[in-house]
């Protein structure tokens, strides 16, 4: 089976373990936002998020940036047709994920945020994962998509 | 001050620490049946492994 993205790489390597994080914005009030610092906690120790689909948007206007030392900014403006956030981030305790999301209404409203994740029982195993996947694949700091990587993974 | 958010997570995974703008942000904890889950924090309000 051809390896076609990034995550899917991870999978077959059995690095990590997979699992979704639930994260509900139960009430915003109209015209403010709110900044969530996301890290790990039991039972893990560092844990990779590639991927936020938000849902049951209400009212219809929202912003969300989605921000870490690695990925940088990443600011997309929430819409029925859009509503998946996809990047790589490394999180551990001194590196947060940073999401902020702003209701643009004058109204109150929720949000709902399911973070896709690989999960590591340790720091040092995610760093030494995330060392090999460099090696191996190009991964580089500072990039927001996994690309290089992903077409480097269909050749190889 | 105002509570101006409130944001729910699942215990156990991630922990969040939030602030929202104007006001204060509550956070809920609960298990996977939405039943809510007691969280010990510091004097600072930070969550406590």
């Amino acid at each position: 089976m051809p390896v076609t993205t990034l995550f899917s790489l991870f999978r077959s390597r059995g690095w990590g373990r997979q699992s979704e994080q639930q994260l509900d914005v139960l009430y915003l009030a109209g015209n403010t936002s709110t900044t969530a610092a996301v890290t790990p906690t039991s039972p893990y120790s560092a844990l990779v998020v590639h991927l936020i689909t938000f849902h049951r948007l209400l009212p219809g206007a929202w912003k969300v940036t989605v921000s870490q030392r690695e990925v940088g900014v990443h600011t997309v403006q929430l819409s029925s047709d859009l509503a998946d956030v996809s990047f790589w981030a490394w999180v551990d305790d001194q590196n947060p994920l940073l999401i902020t999301v702003e209701n643009r209404t004058d109204f109150p409203g929720f949000v709902g945020a399911t973070l896709a994740t690989i999960n590591f029982d340790t720091l040092e195993q995610m760093q030494r994962i995330k060392s090999q996947a460099s090696e191996e694949f190009g991964l580089s700091e500072g990039t927001l998509s996994p690309g290089p990587a992903q077409e480097q993974a269909r050749r190889g | 001050m105002a509570i101006l958010a409130v944001i729910r997570i699942l215990t156990g995974g991630i922990k969040v620490a939030a602030r929202s703008s104007g006001g204060e942000t509550k956070i809920v904890h609960t298990d996977t049946a939405g039943r809510p889950v007691p969280v010990t924090t510091d004097r600072s309000g930070r969550v406590v492994d």
